[in-house]
């Protein structure tokens, strides 16, 4: 079949949530007039809202499912990507342009994107039925689609940057949502200013690579395009040397530190939590905080050169440290959704360390953890499954027990909450990676590209896997099993939120076997569409793929990183059922926080990260501020004042000899004559 | 129609004049409805009239051109307007914001309103002459003129404090044209050794004509006689601290225009005068400029952040605004001036936007003081959507106007040739434009601190008991925001469709500083080369 068609149009899936935004912004504004000024008529209306926007995604969905047959119906060998440009603003020389791509990763994120944002769309009818601000909800949602969906077809990284930012809007206005509480007012300030510290760095490495590759960027089509960006970095390092790539390449991984939260720019993700739990699980677990991730993918041939080996480790290294201090943290927490939070954030340092682990390549040109790339993104792809709906879990159980978020206050609504319960078993096994389960096959994946490149950051991973198991299954017993600790009447489950639980529970479980290779030959692999090959380094690339392929899934299942992470996650799992599932297990966590008390208090304070911001802010940035206004204040302006009040006392001062009495004068006269007698007969004579 | 097409600039900066003269002729009835009414409809014919000059079919060639002629050879002054991409998006800023002024008046002022609008209108006569003048002398006379209705508008319509801040205003702009004349003076005594023409002496054509044979040092200090007057007008560190008075005193509409327009005066003389008449003098001395745009931006951005009073701090965030434009310049290159027009235009209208919002906010409540907000969103839904957006477009969300000006002044700056070292006290200091500017761009983090800091604290958190049943806009008020709105989106979509105004016309000004930039046949000849790093860097 020919798709022709259709890929050509698919720049117009992000303008049907932009449309939906628009209509319902202007239908509440030109619909006033009701009580109190409430906005009344057709557009004004909830059902239309939610309809207008579940529809755009809806729309978004069925071009996501078209893209995808354009893809499948070409051979893993030769895939194609679809680009075109239009020239949005030029000035001289320097022309910027936009436009939309569409390759096997566009296409992934793409359904990513459109599937879980319908779902949660659906799941958010049933969340915020009883909210004021219904209508206004549904109206950030659109543009947050539009948002997200524009960047993944970016051609470049101008555009991207674009909406970069415009989904760091729509996350600070949603997470700003419930504005009356401070809180929630100071998280969504906090998330804006930590992602412009990130975008910083992202606009200062796009610039600079513009400025580095100028007179190559002069003799290509569109500057900053990601189809370039290989060659452009052979033409940075022949031009300025190995020491400017790699400065850009960190810079620009600046964007993804932020975005997706990594140490040390990550604490805004937890504080995001105070917005409704539907944002947090479309938002800021399973879309665009998996958006640095993406950008890493696109940007891959800038890094993945030889010269560039020391951003591919640097990318490893925070990646690796996020994934550990997440997981710390994430034991400590009772807060249902913060321990989620925390959870995200270890995930997505999973998936930096991948695309880390992608991108170096070696001093001789032999890529050293090839399998780092798919990896990142198949983790990227399953993990937007479960931890979306692990989210929604959440919400189902915060809004059935009156807005409780403290998992000390729940216990025993396995009987309450049936299906809620059942998804969110669900969820934990992915993600905590036991055997089958969509999260271990994309874990398994990241541990074996860790494996080549070094032991210490595969140990560090399976650490963290383990510590993933306890600390999510300790959620589990804690909020489902055991007795009812709350004071809360809770409240039955709502078809509109469980029915996609149920939906998500399926690719949440089962995707990643389907796409792992193993589950029949007419199913499609992952791994064979969405991959990175080192240009310089084909025949290594090539052995690598083919003793991968000689795997079955006997062998992957009991191979030796199987086996080890298993051993971990299992006993993570043990540890957390003991502790937090049988009757007199909680004496356990307690003699242990006694005995670790220096670690129990580093983990449960966050690290210190937090405080040690509140001390810049409080002490560098309004010390800062303080110190301008003073100087501008008493310095400036006290030179301007002062001059003013000069002139005017001189000018006194000169009025009170134009007094027009005439002894005065003949005394002025008088005594200037003496003086000037004197000072000739001192200096002259 | 023949005289129209004819004289139609000499029209376009008159017509407010007689705009004033038939105000004496209404009545001052029903609380002065006829005068407001009348005005606002004069400044919509104003406007539709200047669409019109640009866009409707009468020749507008770039470059200059005397439209009428009534000159004193004997001084080489000569009347003399002429319009250029430039000149007239400027114009058109002019008029639209001038337009909405006269709405914003309708629920701001109450007083006088018959020397109010008049003024109002003479100020416009000013602003157009100032950007349509073509003759230095002919600009000196709009310039001053200009100062007149504003301090009357200070200072009989303003707050508490208004005559110490219209005061300042005059003085500060008197002591900056000191300078003007200084440098019209150098050219004029200067003229002979360039070998000028006695007549129309000051006409831009002949300035661009002989400026270049004066000797560098001439040049040097005839730029900074310039530069001084504009950068008080700007304004710019050190001459910034007019700016903030004259805005909490100012009534709303007037701060509109004043951070609408008449900031874009400063910075239209730095791009036509200093960089346009003098790129020598502008090539030695891009890193000072370059050194200067980085302190306003950082410093003014610190300043606005410790601000207790709103218009205050927006008015320190303009004077971090402006130095955008000073960035842009300092780039010498056609995305940096493009930029920095840009700038301008985006600035006028998202500051003029701010003022107006923070207006509302004043007329209802009688307070400018932070602390004495808190959980407006609810009270006051309007203007909070009205605020935030413009807010956002005010630290560049992309998509908005702000972002698409502050792209080309960022990526201008970057990919400059214009200067590696700065030379500061006898010191060579390796400071690039490049590293300047990422400098610079920390402003974007202070910008949305303050920003978004000032947007938490007026509208979000719990209601405070002292303001309830607080009436939400007014449907004059909604036009001007919403016009507002419209234009900072379509131009932020769009950003095309206000560049190709003035992209080759301001392009063309680039062109004594494009001598040493590689060109693309060059660019293709390393890249095939595989040259050393010594070869691309050694600029």
């Amino acid at each position: 079949m020919n798709w022709f068609f259709e890929i050509q149009n698919i720049w117009v899936v992000p303008f049907y949530p932009l449309a939906a935004f628009i209509m319902i912004v202007l239908g509440r504004t030109f619909s006033k007039g009701g009580p109190d000024n409430t906005p009344q008529g057709l557009f004004a209306n909830k059902a239309v809202s939610s309809f207008l926007t579940i529809f755009a995604t809806f729309l978004g969905l069925l071009h996501a499912v078209g893209a995808i047959q354009w893809l499948l119906a070409q051979s893993p060998e030769h895939l194609h990507a679809f680009t075109r440009n239009v020239e949005w603003l030029t000035a001289g020389n320097l022309t910027l342009s936009v436009g939309y791509t569409l390759d096997s990763m566009s296409v992934m994120m793409l359904f990513v994107v459109t599937f879980i944002s319908m779902l949660i769309q659906i799941y958010t009818h049933g969340y915020m039925e009883h909210d004021d601000g219904y209508c206004k909800f549904f109206a950030y949602l659109a543009l947050f689609n539009f948002s997200m969906l524009g960047l993944v077809l970016s051609t470049n990284l101008f555009q991207m940057y674009i909406f970069w930012e415009l989904v760091g809007v729509s996350s600070y206005l949603l997470i700003g949502f419930w504005f009356k509480r401070p809180s929630a007012a100071a998280a969504a300030v906090k998330a804006f200013l930590m992602n412009r510290v990130g975008d910083f760095g992202f606009l200062i490495g796009i610039v600079g690579l513009l400025w580095a590759a100028w007179p190559f960027w002069l003799s290509q089509g569109v500057p900053l395009s990601f189809d370039q960006l290989g060659a452009a970095a052979q033409y940075i390092i022949s031009a300025h040397g190995e020491g400017v790539l790699v400065a850009i390449a960190c810079l620009l991984f600046m964007g993804p530190m932020a975005k997706s939260a990594q140490v040390p720019l990550h604490t805004w993700l937890p504080d995001a939590m105070e917005g409704p739990t539907p944002i947090s699980a479309l938002i800021h677990a399973a879309t665009m905080v998996a958006a640095g991730v993406y950008l890493i993918g696109r940007i891959t041939p800038l890094i993945a050169v030889p010269e560039a080996l020391p951003a591919a480790n640097f990318i490893i290294i925070i990646g690796t440290l996020t994934a550990l201090i997440g997981a710390t943290i994430a034991l400590t927490q009772y807060d249902i959704k913060k321990a989620l939070a925390y959870s995200t954030m270890s995930q997505l340092g999973y998936m930096v360390c991948a695309m880390g682990l992608g991108a170096a390549v070696g001093l001789d040109g032999t890529a050293l953890a090839a399998v780092g790339f798919t990896a990142g993104l198949f983790h990227l792809f399953t993990h937007a499954f479960f931890k979306a709906m692990l989210f929604l879990c959440s919400g189902s159980v915060i809004h059935a027990c009156e807005d409780e978020q403290d998992m000390r206050q729940m216990g025993g609504l396995w009987s309450k909450l049936p299906i809620t319960a059942i998804t969110y078993l669900a969820g934990t096994i992915a993600i905590a990676g036991l055997p089958l389960t969509s999260g271990f096959f994309s874990k398994d994946m990241i541990l074996e590209g860790a494996l080549e490149y070094s032991s210490i950051t595969y140990w560090a991973l399976v650490l963290t896997a383990g510590m993933t198991s306890f600390y999510m299954f300790r959620t589990f017993f804690m909020t489902f099993v055991g007795e009812y600790r709350g004071k809360a009447h809770v409240h039955h489950e709502s078809p509109w939120m469980v029915g996609p639980l149920a939906v998500l529970a399926v690719p949440s479980l089962g995707i990643g076997y389907l796409l792992s290779g193993f589950a029949g030959d007419n199913l499609p692999v992952f791994k064979d569409y969405i991959q990175y090959t080192v240009a310089s380094a084909h025949h290594a690339g090539a052995e690598h793929g083919a003793a991968h392929g000689g795997h079955t899934l006997m062998e992957m299942l009991t191979g030796n990183i199987a086996a080890t992470s298993g051993m971990f996650i299992f006993g993570g799992l043990l540890l957390a059922w003991v502790f937090y599932g049988t009757k007199d297990g909680h004496k356990w966590p307690e003699k242990i926080k006694t005995a670790c008390q220096p670690f129990y208090n580093l983990f449960a304070n966050k690290w210190y990260f937090d405080d040690l911001y509140s001390g810049f802010v409080q002490y560098v940035y309004l010390w800062f501020a303080n110190v301008s206004a003073a100087f501008d204040f008493n310095g400036i302006d006290g030179v301007v004042n002062w001059s003013g009040r000069t002139v005017m006392g001189t000018g006194y001062a000169l009025k009170q000899l134009q007094s027009g009495k005439v002894q005065t004068y003949i005394a002025i006269l008088f005594f200037g004559v003496v003086a000037l007698s004197l000072a000739m007969y001192y200096w002259l004579l | 129609m023949q005289f129209i097409a004819e004289h139609y600039l000499t029209i376009l900066v008159f017509l407010p004049v007689l705009l004033a003269i038939g105000l004496q002729l209404v009545p001052d009835t029903d609380n002065g409805k006829h005068l407001h009414t009348y005005s606002a409809a004069g400044a919509v014919v104003l406007f539709l009239y200047s669409i019109l000059a640009w866009h409707g079919g009468w020749k507008i060639t770039p470059g200059s051109e005397v439209v009428s002629s009534f000159s004193i050879p004997s001084l080489g002054i000569t009347y003399a307007l002429g319009s250029d991409g430039l000149s007239m998006t400027l114009v058109v800023l002019t008029t639209v914001l001038l337009m909405l002024a006269c709405f914003a008046s309708m629920t701001n002022i109450t007083k006088r309103l018959r020397l109010y609008y008049s003024m109002i209108f003479l100020l416009a006569t000013a602003i157009l002459g100032v950007f349509l003048a073509r003759d230095l002398f002919l600009f000196f006379l709009f310039w001053e003129l200009e100062l007149i209705p504003m301090y009357f508008l200070i200072a009989i319509w303003g707050g508490p404090r208004r005559d110490y801040a219209a005061t300042k205003f005059v003085l500060y702009t008197l002591f900056g044209s000191l300078f003007l004349v200084a440098a019209m003076l150098g050219l004029y005594f200067n003229a002979a050794s360039g070998g000028a023409p006695t007549e129309s002496l000051f006409m831009f054509d002949t300035l661009r004509a002989y400026i270049p044979n004066l000797s560098l040092s001439a040049q040097v200090l005839i730029f900074l006689g310039f530069f001084i007057t504009f950068i008080v007008k700007l304004p710019s560190v050190p001459f910034h601290t007019w700016l903030p008075d004259a805005h909490v005193e100012a009534p709303t509409p007037i701060s509109m225009l004043l951070a609408g327009i008449l900031l874009k005066m400063g910075s239209y003389g730095l791009l036509v005068f200093c960089f346009g008449f003098l790129p020598e003098a502008a090539k030695v001395l891009a890193p000072y400029v370059g050194l200067l745009a980085v302190i306003n931006i950082v410093y003014t951005a610190g300043v606005a952040l410790a601000q207790k009073d709103m218009k205050k701090l927006i008015a320190y965030s303009s004077v971090s605004h402006m130095g955008f434009v000073l960035l842009g310049l300092a780039a010498l290159n056609a995305a940096g001036f493009n930029g920095a027009v840009f700038v301008m235009f985006a600035h006028g209208l998202v500051s003029a936007a701010l003022f107006m919002c923070v207006g509302t906010l004043y007329t209802r409540t009688h307070s400018r003081l932070i602390a004495d907000y808190g959980g407006f969103a609810s009270q006051t839904p309007g203007i909070f959507y009205f605020f935030m957006f413009m807010g956002l477009a005010s630290i560049g969300l992309p998509l908005l106007i702000n972002f698409a000006s502050e792209t080309l002044v960022f990526y201008g700056a970057f990919i400059s040739n214009a200067y590696t070292h700065i030379n500061l006290f006898g010191t060579e200091l390796a400071w690039s434009i490049q590293k300047m500017t990422v400098v610079a761009a920390l402003g974007i983090i202070i910008g949305a601190g303050y920003t978004l800091w000032l947007l938490q604290r007026v509208f979000f958190g719990p209601l405070s008991d002292k303001w309830n049943k607080l009436p939400d806009l007014s449907p004059s008020e909604v036009f001007v925001l919403t016009t507002l709105t419209l234009m900072v989106m379509a131009y932020g979509f769009f950003p095309s469709w206000l560049t190709h105004n003035f992209e080759s016309d301001v392009t063309a000004m680039t062109r004594p500083y494009n001598t040493s930039t590689l060109s693309v046949a060059q660019a293709t000849q390393h890249q095939q080369q595989s040259s050393t790093p010594q070869e691309h860097t050694g600029r």
